[in-house]
């Protein structure tokens, strides 16, 4: 806990994936007790593929997107599980860092 | 070894159900059902990989049998020279086969002697829960509704006797629970789950396809009982493995199902009437390898007729046209607008009937529907309101359909009650019986009627769309972005004719569970004319007009939008929103009506050779009979033999009879010089005629399979999906009446050509960035034949994205050479 402004530790894990991945990874979440996701569509940037536009008009399912979920830190390893094992057939970027929230029991 | 059931493992398990459900494409209730590849998600494993792998699952055979061949060779769909040319590009390193061995490792699955037996049980609980006939519903989720009925089922009993029934009763109670017990009393370890989730979907591969759309690719908030693929297979392999456990007490018996359908009938490098040649190099094949062959030589055989058309000289350019009309790029429209530029002074366009507007609409007192390709998801929201001094008559139209919908609410709330239907047969027998019969003998008579009777209960209101920024919450800058991008993407941005039809399209029939198939794929299975009107609302407004003159796009005040509908099963134009239309624009209107009219006349009469050879009398009037006919099989032939998807101007392609095989893009390489369009050309319109033409493709190749099977015995499940007969199995893809004349396949199966005109460099560029494109065309799912420019000579990309030169084959059909403009690509 932050002493001046009351901050609670946690771990944020951000998923870049496939447009037509998203429901599956959303499921994932789902099954480690998330209870909200934010998701960034047709994100753009340079990968192993080459560089991503993010442009694809017409088409939601086949541009990138970037999933975030806060979890608590005690859940994370059973996500990054299944992450792992996901991003093992496919093409995609996992980050995992330290975050701090205000409203924790946004987050449980 | 196994693990204890934490999330951990169940994350696990849902991961490695994800990665099983790739085997299965998803299928759309029947309402929006849209043509998809069956193996989109095994696309990145290569075309060949893939029909590798619908043999280990299914027991399919996914290229064209030794039997189809032998038809094409016989009516010279394909010659021995193709063979011959084919069969040296299947043996080239760069344009072999993709995939490997060991991409396919994992892909099989196993069927148990108990697989009828069990798919009984699990399609019968997947039935009810559809039909919001278990408890819970609609709102619990398929396993614990089937947790809470199958311990007092007496076909669980029937099956697996009163303990194995209590062993059910007994599993746990969240789905992904049950999963991790069945698998541990299988003894399987992680290595194992994923071929048991295999064998599970590819048991009942037409529930898990619905089950596939519903977690897959269903809009979040989807009405209705949700049948998810972790219940799914929980409750399937729930029963698998109390059987199979039964069956541990006594000598099992297993069979694989890959040995079940391998008995073709011809060798395919035995066929008869071949040259000496083309025996000889396939002779040097093996098996497998010259069926592909055979699929390549089908394939080249259209390439080299169509590039031979496709000359350096433009046709049909219009610089001072009457009217541009903007059709779908959907095959069907080719017939149509071949039909009308040759009756006047008309310049047509091809674009996604959606014609870019990703809308959710609300018709005047109906609910929301989506309008968009299934690719997208709704970002605009446009309604229907009644015109501006016509709300009393919106007012009496509500009204009337009211009335009609609840007296037919209350008809079939009565054919479905117990006895109800014998008193009801007893009470309206006499009114109704004089109806079906003029119904059956007379349809097109009564569907007239009927239409009168309607439009007397409900009269016709003048309505418009709303384009207003209030209601849309799309600001003037956003609706001018959307109508710029149109635009830019069709290739109109100067010279706009006085008046612009935007036209969608749509197909009448009757008593077709199928229905959505026919209607606009861009559309999401819908009607086209909604979005037509959307997208002419928009494009009428003056602040968006201004904003487009910013960008340079400057459509003259004395311009016009008119949305229209096509409906391609009568060949029949409605055109909406009339009271919108400035005077000035009437007699051209109706000038272009009344060519409409005579062109569908000649259209009609052209397709109607395809649906009935030996038809006499008037066109038009049987092709309204098959339209309105309840009891016809083939209202339409729909978008059966379509080839290839050609993106470039008009002019490459004006005159020429392309048999409605060809989904046409409008495209104008000068004013994108950055790509944008033809990106997104590539990425999705290319995506849906591929999804479009690959179902087309399977159901024909392995009609078992593929299949929607026959027409004349589906029964419709829960509003969903068909079976044939009374339960089992939903049916995936399309009936065999779209697909077949008789025994013959009317549908030719080919891979999807895409030909582009524009600069090749471009092309590249579009496709190393986009995975998607490298996938289709890397993998064979989609063939690519590009030009420069008009005048430079047509170049194929071989699958390692390097480019050869079209060597046109001394029997080909020659260049375009401008002595003719009427000449067709050929059949058989």
């Amino acid at each position: 806990m932050d002493d001046e402004w009351q901050l609670t530790a946690m771990t944020k894990i951000e998923v870049v994936v496939g447009g037509e991945e998203s429901t599956a990874v959303a499921a994932l979440f789902a099954e480690v007790g998330a209870t909200g996701f934010t998701a960034v569509s047709n994100v753009s940037g340079l990968g192993h593929d080459g560089y991503h536009q993010g442009r694809l008009l017409f088409n939601d399912r086949n541009g990138l997107v970037l999933l975030m979920v806060v979890l608590p830190s005690d859940r994370v390893a059973d996500l990054l599980d299944g992450l792992r094992a996901f991003l093992a057939s496919r093409p995609g970027v996992l980050m995992v860092s330290d975050t701090s929230v205000s409203r924790p029991e946004y987050f449980q | 070894m196994t693990d204890t059931a934490t999330p951990t493992r169940h994350a696990r398990l849902l991961v490695e159900l994800d990665e099983a459900a790739r085997v299965i494409g998803p299928l759309w209730p029947l309402g929006t059902f849209i043509a998809v590849n069956p193996f989109w998600d095994l696309r990145q494993l290569g075309f060949e990989a893939a029909v590798s792998v619908a043999r280990m699952v299914f027991g399919a055979n996914g290229l064209p049998s030794p039997d189809y061949v032998v038809d094409a060779l016989g009516s010279g769909r394909v010659t021995s020279a193709d063979v011959v040319r084919a069969v040296v590009e299947a043996t080239d390193g760069a344009a072999g086969p993709a995939g490997s061995p060991d991409a396919l490792a994992g892909w099989s699955a196993t069927q148990y002697e108990s697989a009828a037996d069990v798919n009984r049980q699990v399609a019968k609980f997947c039935a009810a829960f559809l039909s919001a006939k278990l408890p819970g519903a609609p709102d619990a989720a398929f396993y614990p509704s089937w947790h809470a009925m199958v311990r007092v089922d007496p076909g669980a009993r029937a099956l697996l006797g009163r303990y194995g029934r209590a062993r059910l009763a007994d599993l746990p109670d969240r789905a992904e629970d049950a999963i991790a017990w069945c698998l541990d009393e299988l003894g399987l370890d992680r290595d194992g789950w994923r071929a048991e989730f295999v064998t599970q979907l590819a048991a009942l591969p037409g529930w898990a396809a619905h089950a596939k759309w519903r977690s897959r690719w269903a809009p979040p908030g989807t009405p209705g009982p949700a049948l998810e693929l972790v219940d799914f297979v929980a409750v399937r392999l729930a029963y698998d493995t109390t059987w199979r456990r039964r069956q541990a007490e006594r000598p099992a018996s297993l069979q694989s199902r890959t040995s079940t359908r391998n008995g073709a009938v011809h060798d395919p490098r035995s066929v008869p009437g071949l040259s000496h040649a083309a025996r000889a190099s396939l002779a040097s094949l093996d098996r497998d390898r010259a069926s592909s062959a055979w699929l390549l030589a089908l394939e080249h055989h259209y390439r080299d007729e169509l590039l031979g058309l496709l000359g350096p000289l433009a046709f049909g350019a219009v610089p001072d046209p009457d009217a541009q009309v903007v059709f779908c790029i959907d095959a069907r429209s080719e017939g149509i607008r071949r039909h009308l530029e040759s009756a006047g002074t008309y310049e047509t366009f091809g674009f996604a009937g959606f014609f870019g507007l990703p809308l959710r609409y609300t018709a005047l007192g109906a609910e929301p529907v989506d309008l968009l390709p299934v690719l997208l998801s709704p970002t605009v929201v446009m309604e229907e309101r009644a015109g501006v001094g016509h709300q009393d008559a919106a007012r009496r139209r509500l009204a009337g359909e009211q009335v009609r919908s609840q007296g037919s609410h209350a008809f079939d709330q009565t054919r479905e009650n117990g006895i109800a239907p014998f008193m009801l047969a007893e009470a309206g027998g006499f009114v109704a019986a004089p109806l079906l019969a003029a119904r059956t003998l007379r349809p097109a008579r009564f569907a007239r009627v009927r239409g009168r009777l309607s439009a007397l209960i409900a009269p016709a209101a003048p309505t418009q769309v709303d384009a207003d920024p209030d209601s849309t919450r799309l600001t003037d800058e956003e609706q001018a972005l959307f109508a710029e991008t149109a635009l830019t993407t069709m290739g109109l941005t100067h010279g706009f004719a006085p008046l612009v039809v935007l036209c969608g399209h749509g197909s009448t029939t009757e008593n077709n569970p199928h229905a959505a198939s026919l209607d606009c794929g861009a559309c999401g299975g819908n009607r086209g004319a909604d979005s037509a009107r959307a997208a002419c609302a928009i494009l009428n407004r003056t602040p968006v007009r201004d904003l487009l003159a910013e960008r340079g796009i400057a459509i003259p005040g004395s311009t016009h939008f008119v949305a229209a509908e096509h409906d391609t099963a009568t060949d029949t134009f409605s055109f909406f929103d009339l009271h919108l239309v400035p005077e000035q624009h009437l007699e051209a209107l109706a000038r272009l009506r009344d060519d409409l009219a005579h062109s569908g006349a000649a259209l009609a009469a052209e397709r109607l050779g395809d649906l009935d050879p030996s038809a006499d009398g008037d066109p038009v009037e049987a092709v309204r009979h098959r339209s309105a006919d309840w009891a016809e099989l083939q209202p339409e032939w729909g978008l059966a033999r379509n080839a290839s998807f050609i993106v470039g101007p008009r002019t490459m392609t004006a005159g020429i009879d392309l048999r409605r095989r060809s989904f046409l893009h409008s495209y104008d390489p000068e004013i994108d010089p950055a790509g944008t369009a033809l990106e997104t050309i590539l990425t999705a319109p290319m995506v849906v005629a591929h999804w479009i033409n690959m179902q087309y493709y399977f159901s024909t190749v392995d009609p078992d399979v593929f299949a929607a099977g026959d027409k004349t015995v589906h029964n419709i499940v829960a509003g969903i999906g068909v079976t044939e007969g009374v339960g089992g199995d939903l049916k995936v893809g399309l009936p065999l009446q779209s697909l077949f004349a008789e025994e013959r396949a009317f549908h030719e199966p080919l891979r999807l050509l895409t030909v582009v005109e524009a600069p090749i460099t471009r092309i590249e560029e579009i496709i190393a960035r986009n995975p998607v494109l490298r996938d289709l065309f890397g993998g064979q799912w989609v063939h690519l034949a590009a030009r420069d420019t008009r005048s430079a000579p047509w170049m194929l990309r071989r699958i390692d994205g390097t480019w050869m030169p079209w060597d046109p084959p001394a029997t080909a059909t020659p260049l375009n050479d401008g002595t003719t403009n009427e000449k067709e690509v050929h059949h058989g």
